[in-house]
């Protein structure tokens, strides 16, 4: 989609028109979904701070500078309504669906949740990516998937973190050097304590 | 330059970020560097799952398109309350039974309404003496009607009009719509969205709204 397509969609849903949004939506939803479930390393939480992000993008639409693409201040708000949604988790505001079953007998899991063989289905590379994506700091993983998922430029990931570009480079490398160490894919003698890492085991 | 620095250059080159004179350097370390070329690879295959996108659920479509129309539907209401009291005003006024206006004559009605364009905002004692004014207006005319038209536009900047309307002397109801704006998607609604029924006609200024039931509606939504 061209920019300028961009800004007569964002007119017509100033203007109040739902399917304007809609294409706005369709546009980024798989950009926006990838980006929270890598955030977020599961899918209901990955639903909620997708749509937190979009609604977010709704509301605030009359405050879009357009000094970006839409799609980028759309995937600073996924990025962010991830962040706020881990933090909520981890301060115990927030239960999750698991934690939920753990509680609950008989609790009823929503029905697009995946089978156990849907989930065998996925991959193992997927899961480990996935895993490993959660052991990264949260710095990391944002700025790491801001850029392979988001596209983000060094400049507007500096602005976004409100730091150097400089440091935006030694940031980016040092989460992969540390993504592919957790995975075990760097090839070298330095994978060795990594890999034990990533096993659980203890230094 | 050690191996390390090196390493910082391939994730650079990952994200399309080196400069040509960088490039030839790093190339020239790869072709001699096999720890290297395995960590370019690694970070090359990285970049290809991390960009690999997932169906999104089409449960978070229907949840996001959900929110974003009901918050759609707010707005537009809380536009129709602007002209709330001229509207109970009139609704009363038909209410009672003693107001009718020849629906054709566009002029005639329009002309009571005219003073009723400072409603929005008015006292209750206002509102008392333009309900009369209506009332006047609405004995004046024997003409059995098909429509009802008010036409109000309270301040300079509203950009939305008014409509009462009834048919046969039974169906009434109130709604708002933006000047060009089509009414075409809209559908007709009480105060709690249940549709009431439909719109029937669409004229110069005028809806027509056919009811279900002797229902007053509370507003039109999308």
């Amino acid at each position: 989609m061209t920019r300028e397509e961009e800004q007569r969609l964002i007119r017509a849903v100033q203007r109040g028109s739902a399917e304007a949004f809609e294409q706005l939506y369709n546009e980024n939803q798989s950009r926006v979904y990838a980006l929270a479930l890598r955030m977020c390393g599961n899918e209901q939480d990955a639903m909620d701070a997708s749509q937190e992000a979009f609604l977010k993008a709704y509301r605030s639409l009359g405050s879009f500078r357009g000094d970006c693409a839409f799609s980028t201040w759309l995937y600073r708000l996924t990025a962010n309504a991830a962040t706020d949604l881990l933090r909520a988790r981890r301060t115990g505001k927030l239960i999750s669906l698991e934690q939920l079953r753990e509680r609950e007998e008989g609790f009823d899991p929503p029905a697009d949740t995946p089978t156990p063989e849907e989930e065998a289905e996925r991959g193992e590379s997927r899961r480990e990516l996935s895993e490993a994506l959660q052991e990264l700091p949260e710095d990391s993983r944002k700025i790491l998937l801001l850029r392979e998922i988001g596209g983000l430029s060094y400049e507007e990931l500096a602005a976004e973190l409100e730091i150097e570009p400089g440091t935006v480079k030694s940031r980016l490398n040092r989460a992969r050097a540390k993504l592919c160490a957790l995975m075990g894919r760097e090839g070298n003698k330095r994978d060795a304590s990594a890999s034990k890492k990533r096993k659980g085991g203890q230094p | 330059m050690s191996c390390e620095e090196y390493r910082s250059m391939i994730s650079c080159a990952v994200d399309g970020e080196l400069s040509e004179e960088e490039k030839r350097a790093l190339e020239a370390h790869l072709s001699d560097c096999e720890d290297c070329r395995a960590y370019r690879e690694a970070l090359g295959a990285l970049t290809e799952e991390l960009q690999a996108l997932p169906e999104p659920p089409a449960e978070l479509k229907n949840r996001v398109m959900d929110s974003v129309k009901a918050e759609l539907r707010r707005k537009k209401l809380r536009r129709l309350t602007r002209y709330g009291s001229l509207a109970a005003c009139l609704a009363l006024a038909l209410g009672l039974g003693l107001f009718r206006f020849g629906g054709r004559d566009a002029k005639s009605a329009a002309a009571p309404m005219t003073m009723m364009a400072p409603a929005a905002g008015m006292t209750e004692s206002a509102s008392a003496t333009a309900e009369n004014d209506i009332c006047e207006a609405a004995e004046a005319t024997e003409e059995e009607s098909m429509m009802l038209m008010a036409n109000a536009l309270p301040d300079a900047e509203a950009v939305a009009r008014s409509f009462l309307y009834e048919r046969d002397g039974r169906d009434y109801g109130e709604c708002s719509i933006e000047y060009g704006e089509s009414v075409g998607d809209y559908t007709p609604v009480l105060e709690d969205y249940t549709p009431v029924g439909q719109i029937t006609a669409v004229h110069f200024e005028t809806v027509t709204v056919l009811l279900d039931e002797s229902l007053s509606v509370f507003g039109l939504v999308e």
